[in-house]
């Protein structure tokens, strides 16, 4: 009787304790999901900026192509792949950009319009 | 004992219920208080990620940022189709949003994180193509202006030939200025402004200017016509 008692709380306590850890533990796995969910959205966001902005960079200074490398992980280039004179002072460049930030990598189209004032402006992206 | 309990096995069993009645009011509290703040909320948690990192693409694509009933209102222009197109931010409440529509920015706030997207492009009003006949010149433009205030000089009049209702004012696309004697002769366009009422100010000739391609908008964009 005495043991049959004891075996019986030890298999209830055992059974609580299984099922809390197991409790905590997808709590846990939730937080992870989250947290990890953003960054890597975000890595793309701030990809696209920083390319954006490397391409106005490239274009004031009449450079073709150019690289920048953070850290050893992260990596921003831009590279004018055509550019087209127009009438009235106009100059259409269209940029290719990469960037790898981590893991994350992603490669944009990017049209500049330079004026005859030579301000630069971006028109489109994809 | 003299009822068949030892006092260990009294202390044991006294100390298991202990735990047992502890850890019962634990998972109640757990189930009852922390239950809504976590493992019921994955999915809407993961749901308001995702519409941050949706809602700061939008904000780079866009041309116009204003608020409506409906939220945060981010217009778009298809430079093919000559139109604009409409979207609106996730307005999820569990998302705090500061807008700038100067700057067209969003900064998102949500679990004390702060992210922040801002416009990749500029919607200038420059000409997109030019076509001259002996008296008139009809210039389409690249993205809509405002043309409230504009002028021509040395002089002249730009006359909009085609235009459209953007939120209280109008919006044009195609304006008319009167061809010069020469197709070197230089007007100056002052103070013509873009859908945020940036003011530009640039010459022009009279002159056949090529059509300025640049590609059409994402198709996921395109969703909703003004």
């Amino acid at each position: 009787m005495k043991k049959g008692f004891a075996l019986l709380y030890t298999v209830i306590f055992l059974v609580l304790i299984a099922f809390i850890i197991g409790l905590i533990m997808i709590n846990m796995a939730s937080m992870s999901i989250t947290v990890a969910k953003l960054p890597e959205n975000y890595a793309s966001i701030y990809g696209n900026q920083s390319i954006v902005s490397l391409g106005y960079m490239l274009i004031m200074n009449n450079q073709t192509a150019t690289t920048l490398t953070y850290y050893g992980d992260t990596m921003y280039s831009a590279t004018v792949t055509n550019q087209n004179t127009l009438p009235q002072g106009y100059t259409l460049y269209t940029v290719q950009g990469q960037y790898r930030i981590g893991q994350n990598t992603g490669t944009l189209t990017m049209y500049y319009l330079k004026n005859s004032s030579n301000n630069i402006y971006c028109v489109g992206w994809q | 004992m003299h009822n068949g309990f030892s006092l260990v096995e009294l202390v044991v069993v006294v100390f298991m219920i202990g735990i047992l009645v502890a850890m019962s009011t634990g998972v109640v509290y757990f189930l009852l208080w922390q239950y809504p703040e976590s493992l019921g909320n994955i999915g809407y948690i993961n749901k308001s990620y995702s519409s941050v990192a949706n809602d700061l693409l939008l904000v780079q694509y866009t041309d116009k940022i204003s608020l409506d009933e409906e939220g945060v209102r981010l217009y778009y222009w298809d430079t093919q189709d000559q139109r604009f197109y409409i979207k609106h931010l996730s307005n999820d409440k569990s998302i705090n949003y500061l807008i700038d529509a100067q700057t067209r920015s969003v900064t998102i706030m949500i679990d004390n994180s702060i992210y922040n997207a801002h416009a990749l492009h500029e919607p200038v009003p420059f000409p997109k193509s030019i076509v001259t006949t002996p008296t008139i010149t009809t210039v389409t433009l690249l993205y809509p202006a405002i043309l409230e205030d504009t002028q021509l000089t040395p002089t002249g009049t730009i006359q909009c030939t085609n235009s459209f209702q953007l939120e209280d004012r109008i919006a044009c696309t195609v304006f008319t200025i009167p061809t010069a004697s020469t197709a070197t002769f230089t007007y100056t366009i002052n103070s013509i402004r873009d859908v945020n009422l940036k003011p530009y100010t640039y010459p022009i000739q009279t002159a056949s200017f090529p059509n300025i391609t640049i590609p059409s908008l994402p198709t996921f964009l395109k969703e909703n016509p003004l």
